[in-house]
């Protein structure tokens, strides 16, 4: 971590398309977090086992292969990870994939399309 | 062309299938409900993020980032246009609705003007053209077969790799014209074949692991030919290649 990283909140963005990506990651920094970015759920799961001091993932449901569903699992169940919050985003707003991503133990779920200030809210809720 | 996107959903199959009335939709309908909305949220997704990022730290930006926003808006709107253009053309086709606007042109000539263009769309790609001399005119709705041309091109652009060649080729045949499109990528394994130009059928990109668009556009090539009276179909040697051929007929 290099000194201008010190003392920010380290969030990591698992998302594989690059416009989502480079949107959620822009204002994220923007507001003063450090962001790790993944492509994949291979990825992501490497980096959130490699990278320490992650305070939240924001996970983009949508992976190839259904792989975001996958990794939400993944996650819940190893051990280091667990305790991590875990933020889903979807570009579905169905209610049984919302309440299915709680259940599976997702802190917040994010429908896309959303605005700087409901994932500023968003993230900002989650980590305090 | 003002036809509002709610109305694609009287199409038939659509809201006039029995199943819309009584214990909700079919498994198909909601497929392609699903499919479209799908589709549609991901540029959403793109402009009102982009938008949304532009209005809020617009003091913080310098020009250069502003304009890479306001690019990724703007081929999320196109992406928008073209999706809702399919739709309509879905919803018309089915409906019976398409009107053709139909004159005797020069086949030769639009099959150039498509590959011309699908070259600046795609330089990594050797495209060639391959034209039997003094074709007949056949009495076509240029904009319609070019439609057709165009999709066709970038399926072949989209599903084989770059450096390899891409031909289109037109012959006559009796009383028809026979139009081809052949690219040198993966192909389709023989089981599929009978199932590309089914509306939602969708091949997964090899390059991008995505399966791009809706799945509507051989369906509505489909349509687009049979509606000129021509008939559609594909071959394709998996590992080789595929080639899509098309007939419109000539009339005396």
């Amino acid at each position: 971590m290099d000194d201008e990283c010190q003392g920010k909140r380290r969030i990591l963005l698992i998302e594989e398309k690059a416009d989502i990506r480079r949107f959620t990651a822009r204002v994220l920094s923007l507001e003063g977090y450090e962001v790790l970015q993944a492509v994949s759920a291979e990825e992501g799961l490497r980096v959130a086992r490699n990278a320490p001091g992650i305070s939240v993932v924001l996970l983009g449901l949508e992976l190839s292969n259904h792989e975001g569903w996958k990794l939400l699992k993944e996650f819940r169940n190893d051990p280091e990870l667990s305790g991590v919050p875990i933020v889903v985003f979807s570009i579905y707003a169905l209610p049984w994939h919302q309440s299915k991503a709680l259940r599976m133990g997702a802190s917040a779920y994010l429908t896309m399309p959303t605005g700087v200030s409901e994932l500023k809210k968003t993230v900002a809720a989650v980590l305090h | 062309m003002q036809e509002a996107v709610p109305q694609m959903i009287t199409t038939r199959g659509w809201e006039t299938s029995p199943s819309l009335t009584g214990e909700g939709f079919d498994n198909k309908d909601t497929e392609l409900l699903s499919t479209v909305c799908h589709e549609l949220r991901t540029p959403l997704a793109i402009i009102r993020g982009y938008t949304s990022l532009l209005l809020d730290y617009d003091d913080t930006m310098q020009r250069p980032e502003r304009q890479e926003y306001v690019t990724s808006i703007d081929k999320a709107a196109s992406r928008l246009v073209d999706l809702v253009e399919y739709m309509l053309d879905m919803s018309r086709l089915e409906l019976g609705q398409l009107r053709l606007d139909r004159a005797p042109v020069s086949i030769s000539s639009i099959i150039r003007e498509a590959a011309a263009e699908a070259r600046l769309r795609a330089p990594g790609h050797a495209i060639r053209v391959d034209i039997e001399s003094d074709l007949p005119y056949p009495c076509i709705d240029t904009c319609r077969i070019r439609q057709v041309l165009d999709n066709l091109l970038d399926n072949a652009i989209k599903y084989s790799p770059e450096g390899t060649q891409i031909v289109v080729s037109a012959v006559r045949q009796g009383t028809e014209i026979l139009v081809s499109v052949s690219d040198r990528g993966k192909g389709i394994p023989s089981t599929e074949l009978e199932r590309v130009f089914q509306r939602l059928y969708r091949v997964k990109c090899e390059q991008t692991q995505d399966s791009k668009g809706v799945g509507l556009g051989l369906a509505i090539c489909r349509g687009l030919v049979e509606a000129h009276g021509g008939r559609i179909w594909i071959a394709s040697d998996e590992g080789r290649g595929s080639t899509v051929f098309f007939t419109l007929p000539i009339l005396d």
